[in-house]
């Protein structure tokens, strides 16, 4: 028979209070709790355009969720994703003119270099503070985000702002760096492929290599890395580059393979998202494309739940939010049965 | 005739197949300041477990005010008037003084910060001690941390206090100090219990001397007719002979034979040279500090725990920089670089002596471990990691120590301390080290592998190695040492050939006394 502890029982019901509570709440809103779920999976997960959807929005995800992923495992907390995001895409952008008369096998690679290079630089910035001067890398990350996010409003109404100089966006991109769509009729992009690279990547960096040693070594214990001979200060600066480098590859990626042109709010809310499927895929890379998939599903059938039902946008955050929380309860039951 | 504070009848104490105390029966009248004497290992903490409701006692009695009492927690303890402070204290370094001495006993509601302020001043002066009950803890450096601990056992009603080892950290000022609130206990009626190893604070402040030697009390006597050579005999061999008959000489203890190493004309590999080190906390813990450590030489770092080995050890692991002095190990300077990295390329093992902190990830595997101190070394290669070469050298460490695991992918956390000790000693010496730094190696091993753990010292110092044992073991130290340090209250005594030496010099040194 299955013995839970107290924490896994008090878990277990507030998650059982969670949902009867949600489900009151569907009722109330006139809406059958069945439908809403019907169409929750149905959409999000079972049709073709569904789909494609759910793979489209999982690109960024994967991609944030692997730099978070990175930089949790070393116990270094980078909330900055969306700031490393919007600064990769903005250094691309701003590179793009210059790429632009380039053949495309050169210049697109160099593009989402560039992007690249813009996320570890926004996130280097946080790892020398932290590095060199302490400074506690949650505080420094979240700054930076939102020096980025004027930054990026900047740009885009001057330096950057599309000629026609009456929207604030930028120009938008030539076909030559554009990423090829995939499938005709979907908006899934190459991206996809560059999101299971930097997966292979990643776990490659992680399971492998002597790095990936150091960051676990650093993240569970940071005296005992000393004692080896790491430095905990190399790896913080590091792995805080890394996972910009990895924020700012999904900016470039989302503005080149989705929307082709740099806006305001075009990545909002990613970087909290990513926190949650790193955790989801307890920090281990090759299960970071799973978590986000499932995030990203869950996200394109909540948006078929508010266009079809009469469930009320705001309830339809309460469903996503019940749904993670379950899925984290359900993932720290078997944890507390070894103990 | 006055009922005694606490009286202990016949106590024992098994642990498995080691009896930690045996028949012990100890008397402490109502302002008597009795001081518990013993070697590591000799039992006295197990007899503080046992005094404040720690373990309970297979056999024996405990009465308190002549009343037969069970301590089944430190709750019961603390109700029947027991107060105790330990050698490493329980405070929250965020909390003032008054807020700590509050913490478990303010019941629910807005606490009376005025009220508090003037209770902690009161006990603080009655014992005439000098507080400021809106200090922060962490602000306080070890001294005033200790005096808070002792106010928070005084913040109740105490008719007993036990002292643990309470001027291991201390300066002497601050332990002259320490001591005037002793006797301001004792003259409130207090009996205090204080355990130790330093015979100064036997002489200073204690009305009776009680030594245990291997689980047993062998002479409890009023501090006026002891002597210190007599106690030190009886702390070292558990001889009661000397104790009491003032003036007689200590006869040398005599060494067992053993090979004189011709070590004078290897080369130097470890050299420090008017080191100076301070603890975290800024207090000092090593000074004036010189030796060397020739190639094919065990040179012994003896003294009580907390004199300042962990952090000598430390240092000359690349962990620490000297505070003044130097350290030169195999070319390396601790005034030029001077990082484990380095430290570890020029073929320095390190065994630590914490072992959960610093030698081990719990959560990893045993081969994941056995990578960590050869991390910049090529052996696991140099970018991707050789993880099967790993599991080969794990796979041979777990016969030739016989490790008790499952193999070498099971967490090291699952392991008993003995085994995970295994693990760290057969990865610092993999190999082949210049240097080893050893605190305190053999500890939580079972008498079987200690035997082999001294096999393999030995045969490393045969090869050529340089090792620095740490240890408070005289037994130990008499096996393996070709010299020894000793590290007493922040001084250095020594470095002195063993068999220029003898063990009550040598314990003699360990308990401060020149």
């Amino acid at each position: 028979m299955l013995v839970l502890d107290r924490d896994s029982r008090v878990a277990l019901m507030a998650l059982a209070a969670c949902a009867l509570l949600l489900l009151g709440l569907i009722a109330l809103a006139g809406e059958s709790p069945l439908r809403v779920l019907a169409i929750l999976i149905g959409d999000g997960f079972l049709t073709r355009a569904g789909l494609a959807d759910a793979l489209v929005r999982s690109i960024p995800l994967t991609l944030t969720g692997l730099g978070v992923a990175l930089s949790f495992r070393a116990g270094v907390f980078n909330i900055g994703v969306d700031g490393q995001l919007l600064i990769g895409a903005a250094l691309a952008m701003a590179c793009a003119p210059i790429l632009g008369p380039l053949p495309s096998a050169l210049a697109l690679p160099l593009l989402l270099l560039a992007g690249t290079l813009g996320g570890a630089i926004w996130g280097g910035i946080a790892g020398i503070l932290k590095a060199r001067f302490g400074a506690n890398e949650i505080i420094a990350t979240i700054m930076l985000n939102y020096i980025a996010i004027q930054m990026v409003s900047w740009l885009i109404r001057g330096p950057l702002q599309e000629p026609m100089g009456i929207f604030p966006r930028s120009e938008k991109l030539t076909a030559s760096l554009r990423l090829p769509i995939l499938f005709d009729g979907t908006r899934l992009s190459a991206g996809l492929i560059v999101a299971a690279l930097a997966c292979v990547a990643v776990w490659f960096l992680v399971a492998r290599s002597r790095y990936g040693y150091a960051l676990t070594v650093t993240g569970k214990n940071a005296d005992a890395a000393r004692y080896g001979g790491i430095q905990p200060a190399v790896i913080a600066f590091s792995v805080l580059c890394l996972s910009g480098a990895l924020a700012g590859l999904a900016g470039i990626v989302e503005v080149s393979g989705l929307h082709g042109r740099l806006q305001e709010g075009f990545a909002g809310g990613i970087g909290i998202t990513a926190i949650a499927v790193a955790l989801l895929a307890r920090l281990s890379p090759l299960w970071v494309p799973v978590a986000a998939f499932g995030f990203a599903g869950l996200y394109v059938g909540s948006d078929a739940i508010a266009r079809l039902t009469a469930v009320p946008f705001p309830l339809v955050h309460v469903i996503e939010g019940t749904i993670v929380l379950a899925f984290l309860v359900l993932q720290i039951m078997p944890k507390a049965k070894d103990l | 005739m006055t009922v005694p504070v606490l009286e202990l009848t016949r106590l024992s104490k098994r642990y498995g197949e080691v009896t930690a105390v045996a028949g012990l029966s100890l008397k402490l009248e109502p302002g008597e300041v009795v001081a518990l004497l013993g070697e590591n290992g000799a039992g006295k903490s197990t007899v503080v477990n046992m005094i404040t409701g720690m373990t309970r006692p297979d056999t024996g009695q405990i009465h308190l005010q002549g009343k037969e009492v069970h301590l089944d927690t430190p709750r019961d303890a603390l109700d029947r008037g027991i107060g105790v402070v330990h050698q490493h204290y329980a405070l929250v370094g965020n909390f003032t003084v008054a807020e700590t001495l509050a913490l478990g006993r303010a019941g629910p509601g807005v606490l009376d910060r005025k009220v508090l302020h003037a209770d902690v001043r009161r006990v603080a002066e009655r014992i005439g001690m000098q507080m400021d009950p809106a200090a922060l803890v962490g602000s306080l450096d070890v001294a005033g941390q200790q005096r808070v601990e002792i106010l928070k056992a005084l913040s109740r009603k105490v008719s007993l206090l036990v002292l643990d080892e309470p001027t291991a950290v201390l300066s002497p000022e601050d332990a002259a100090r320490l001591f005037d609130v002793v006797r301001a206990l004792r003259a409130d009626g207090v009996a205090i219990l204080m355990v130790t190893h330093r015979l100064a604070d036997v002489f200073a402040v204690c009305d009776r001397a009680a030594v245990m030697h291997a689980g047993h009390l062998v002479c409890d006597l009023p501090v006026a007719s002891a002597t210190k050579q007599g106690l030190i005999s009886a702390m070292i061999s558990g001889n009661t002979d000397m104790a009491q008959l003032p003036g007689l000489p200590v006869q040398a203890n005599v060494l067992p034979d053993r090979p004189p190493t011709p070590v004078s004309d290897t080369p130097i590999r470890v050299s420090v040279r008017n080191l100076k080190l301070l603890r975290a906390n800024g207090s000092q813990a090593v000074q004036g500090l010189g030796f060397d450590i020739r190639a094919g030489e065990i040179m012994a770092l003896a003294g009580i725990d907390g004199n300042g080995q962990s952090e000598l050890v430390q240092c000359l692991a690349g962990l620490n920089l000297p505070d003044d002095g130097t350290a030169e190990i195999c070319g390396c300077r601790s005034d030029g670089h001077w990082t484990p990295r380095l430290l570890r390329n020029a073929g320095v093992a390190h065994v630590p002596d914490d072992r959960r902190r610093y030698g081990i990830i719990s959560d990893l595997s045993l081969s994941a471990n056995m990578m960590l101190s050869h991390f910049f070394s090529p052996r696991y290669g140099r970018t991707v990691l050789d993880r099967a070469r790993a599991r080969d050298d794990t796979r041979r460490a777990i016969d030739e120590y016989d490790i008790r695991t499952t193999g070498p992918d099971q967490p090291i956390g699952r392991l008993s301390g003995g085994n995970q000790q295994k693990l760290v000693l057969a990865r610092e010496l993999l190999a082949g080290p210049r240097v080893i730094l050893a605190a305190h190696p053999s500890r939580g091993l079972d008498i079987r592998t200690i035997g082999a753990v001294q096999d393999i010292l030995r045969r490393q110092r045969d090869a050529g190695a340089a090792i620095l044992l740490v240890s408070a073991d005289l037994d130990e130290i008499r096996a393996l040492a070709d010299r020894v340090v000793v590290l007493a209250a922040g001084t250095a005594f020594g470095p002195v050939a063993m068999a220029d030496t003898d063990m009550a010099q040598i314990g003699a040194w360990m308990a401060g006394h020149a």
